[in-house]
């Protein structure tokens, strides 16, 4: 039985190895989408964010306010503005995202205990962005805020610093970030690590693509006749060597951003390693089975297409799934990414055991049985089509 | 002439629409796209996060904070646990995203003057979601101080006037511009419907293209001299009056079917369109060439669709990615599509506003002409046994 496995994996090897310029791409593909994503995230947060000034004030707190802003990483100077009516036209030409409007008299109205404020007008069509933005500003402007009046505390009340600093900032408020303490609008971290996952199934299900098909459309010179009809035979024999390519790339291409970009990989506990190895061998069976049903490569990877494309937005893996409509949670639960990415994040960056991945686990085996079923029912398709009809592939 | 233009229209329908695998791709593909996007971010923002409580203090000022948090509408108070311990699990159960701590003797220490400490601690492996809850709830916990910082200022004798000014010297009115509900289909969903609109187009083109050869064209005008430019202009032509009205449609569907505002000009963005398609075509039949196959191309146009996305800008801002891949970004033409609807629907911007864009497709159009001639040419003659499908 081994020997006939042997058999079949090495025709399959040799076939394989004429696919050139498809195996290239089922590869390479992979490798640089990773390397693009790391790129593209390489400055982890977004920084030099340009901002307008409209300072209608003139005065030294405005331009320490101004001093303060531009020494933060997250901004950088746009242009100096006359009025925030000019805003809308900075954005447009992408020259300023964030404006703040110092008013006249600020600086008079806070030395005399007049409410004073300053306005700050954000771009927030880019939602990313614009979060970024909010939180740098309120940052600039609430530490601002809590010395002027620790100074207005010490001033009215003539009390010392230490004194007046309880009562500016009765309590803190102390952040601590789990599973990523470089959180601070990290997206190195988080994203290239989960959009690794597209391009290792992608490349799974691409890979066994046209394997099944190619049986069916006479491309095989030799038939399947080592199997004897033995359909888990040729199903092993088969995927075999997809399996041994997919293993080794899919742990190159989610290990890419840790190597090449520094990304945390907290755990890398045994059980990821079986997690990924179980979504190797689950995809080359589910690329195979719907090529041999589908008999047209090209029919399969639409197929793949419709799987794989909005699967990553609906993993939950960035918008959560308790946000989505209910209906969509079907879908959201049934696609496999769901399960596999939830899994490695638990894994990898919250140190969590396979026994914290009880649904993720349901998800992937009720697939890995799916792609089983359809592989085994391919297969079978293949084999009486060769055993019965010897000529045609001869 | 007309006549005959219209017949070299006419075969190449026949030959996209006879093959249900063009169709589904060409035609079928944006509208499930769209629905499948729309339906994601239907909520728009992600409302009652789940959040626990360490409530170690039980005090008054305590429960006012959590009922003023779980009034909220970006969090909900899913419960209270015993210690920060408790919370790992409920995370990696996806049953709570923050914990908020109040410290033993928080209040008494308050009203001392001791300046304690409200902990926060959050699951920070999902930027996304947590940097907003983050956000939602040092609102609340600054509102709260510096409620507290005035009542402590009256308590020592300042007039309630005088102490509100002293407790927010300065103030920051915050506007949020084009998008003040932070509604993320507003502004991720026109961009995911334009990359969807670039593959399929791209895809469809180039199987379209491997199914087409000089001697099928031959047998359909006999007799014909073979003129590539004449080939080419009518594959362009009728792919596009075929995939135009489908793109027009795609893209007004976030605005009718899901809400999304439109602010700018619809006539702008459809002056856009066909530049854009143009060059989506001339890609297409330029990537078919380079793969000399339609499964390969295809293959390959689902591994580019995140990347380019992500390179549009749409998502982390242009201005945030290193230099030299900025002049990457400005070269793919689906960065340029996603500034101009992200500028016409959400910012409202004449169109004056967006010819740097503008020119940009013009560039691209003309390098996406010659590529796609190139490509027509290699492959029309590199298949001849390519038949037009039963």
């Amino acid at each position: 039985m081994i020997r006939s496995i042997l058999k079949v994996a090495s025709r399959e090897w040799q076939w394989i190895r004429l696919q050139r310029r498809y195996l290239a791409l089922v590869i390479f593909a992979p490798i640089l989408y990773v390397v693009a994503l790391g790129t593209i995230y390489s400055p982890k947060k977004v920084v030099h964010i340009p901002v307008a000034i409209v300072d209608q004030d003139h005065s030294r707190l405005s331009r320490e306010l101004t001093s303060a802003i531009l020494a933060s990483e997250t901004f950088s100077l746009g242009d100096y503005v006359d009025s925030p009516d000019e805003f809308p036209q900075l954005v447009a030409r992408d020259r300023a995202h964030v404006c703040f409007v110092f008013p006249r008299g600020l600086e008079r109205d806070v030395l005399a205990h007049r409410p004073a404020s300053v306005q700050v007008l954000l771009d927030n069509s880019n939602y990313l962005a614009g979060t970024a933005e909010l939180s740098s500003a309120n940052t600039v402007l609430g530490t601002y805020s809590v010395g002027t009046e620790m100074r207005l505390i010490e001033a009215a009340q003539g009390v010392s610093q230490a004194t007046a600093l309880p009562q500016a900032m009765p309590f803190e408020m102390g952040t601590r970030m789990w599973f990523n303490p470089a959180f601070n609008g990290n997206y190195l971290n988080y994203l290239v690590v989960g959009l690794a996952y597209v391009a290792v199934q992608l490349a799974g299900l691409f890979l066994t693509i046209r394997s099944g098909s190619s049986e069916l459309s006479g491309h095989r010179t030799s038939p399947l006749r080592e199997t004897e009809g033995n359909v888990w035979v040729a199903l092993t024999g088969k995927l075999l060597p997809y399996f041994l390519i997919a293993v080794p790339l899919s742990i190159v291409v989610t290990q890419l951003s840790h190597w090449f970009f520094g990304t945390p990989l907290l755990e890398t506990h045994p059980s990821f390693w079986f997690i990924l190895i179980w979504f190797d061998a689950m995809l080359v069976t589910l690329g195979y089975g719907l090529s041999s049903l589908a008999r047209d490569p090209l029919l399969a990877t639409e197929i793949c297409a419709i799987i794989t494309m909005p699967n990553f937005l609906l993993s939950g893996y960035t918008w959560p799934i308790f946000a989505m409509p209910k209906i969509m949670w079907i879908l959201a639960y049934g696609l496999p990414m769901y399960s596999v990415v939830f899994m490695a994040r638990k894994i990898t960056i919250m140190g969590a055991g396979i026994a914290d991945c009880g649904a993720q686990l349901i998800g992937l085996a009720a697939w890995s049985i799916a792609a089983l079923a359809l592989a085994w029912h391919g297969t079978k398709r293949i084999l009486t089509a060769t055993l019965e009809e010897p000529s045609a592939h001869a | 002439m007309r006549k005959l233009w219209f017949q070299l229209c006419l075969r190449e329908w026949k030959l996209i629409l006879r093959d249900y695998r063009i169709v589904s791709i060409l035609l079928g593909g944006p509208f499930f796209y769209v629905l499948i996007f729309g339906g994601v971010y239907l909520q728009g923002r992600a409302k009652h996060v789940p959040i626990v409580i360490v409530d170690q203090d039980h005090s008054h000022l305590s429960r006012e904070i959590t009922n003023a948090l779980n009034a909220s509408e970006n969090l909900q108070v899913a419960g209270w646990i015993n210690s920060t311990d408790d919370f790992i699990p409920l995370v990696r159960r996806e049953d709570a995203y923050a914990c908020v701590v109040f410290p033993p003797r928080f209040e008494s220490d308050v009203l001392a003057g001791k300046k304690p400490r409200v902990g926060v601690v959050f699951d920070a492996s999902n930027i996304l979601v947590n940097g907003s809850t983050l956000i939602a709830i040092r609102t609340f916990v600054t509102t709260y101080q510096v409620g507290l910082s005035r009542e402590r200022l009256e308590a020592v004798g300042m007039s309630p006037w005088a102490a509100r000014v002293v407790a927010t010297p300065l103030e920051s009115a915050t506007r949020q511009l084009f998008n003040p509900t932070s509604n993320y289909s507003y502004f991720i969903l026109m961009g995911l419907v334009c990359t969807a609109l670039q593959s399929v187009t791209r895809m469809g083109c180039g199987i379209a293209i491997t199914k087409d050869s000089v001697v099928q064209w031959s047998r359909s005008f006999p007799g014909r001299r073979i003129d590539y430019v004449e080939i080419f202009v009518s594959k362009v032509l009728a792919t596009a009056l075929l995939v135009l009205p489908v793109a027009v449609v795609a893209l007004a569907l976030p605005f009718v079917l899901f809400g999304a505002p439109f602010r700018g000009s619809f006539l702008v963005l459809l002056a856009a369109l066909p530049f854009f398609l143009l060059i989506q075509i001339g890609f297409g039949y330029g990537y078919a060439a380079l793969c000399k196959s339609s499964v390969i191309s295809t293959q390959l146009h689902l591994f580019m669709s995140v990347v380019l996305f992500t390179l549009s800008g749409f998502t982390w801002p242009y201005y945030a990615m290193p230099a030299w891949l900025r002049v990457i970004a400005w070269l793919t033409p689906l960065f340029h599509m996603n500034c101009v609807v992200r500028k016409l629907a959400i910012v409202g911007a004449p169109w004056y506003l967006l010819y740097p864009h503008l020119l940009a497709f013009i560039a691209l159009c003309a390098i996406a002409i010659v590529w796609g001639f190139w490509a027509v040419r290699e492959l029309m003659n590199e298949n001849p046994a390519a038949g037009i499908p039963e």
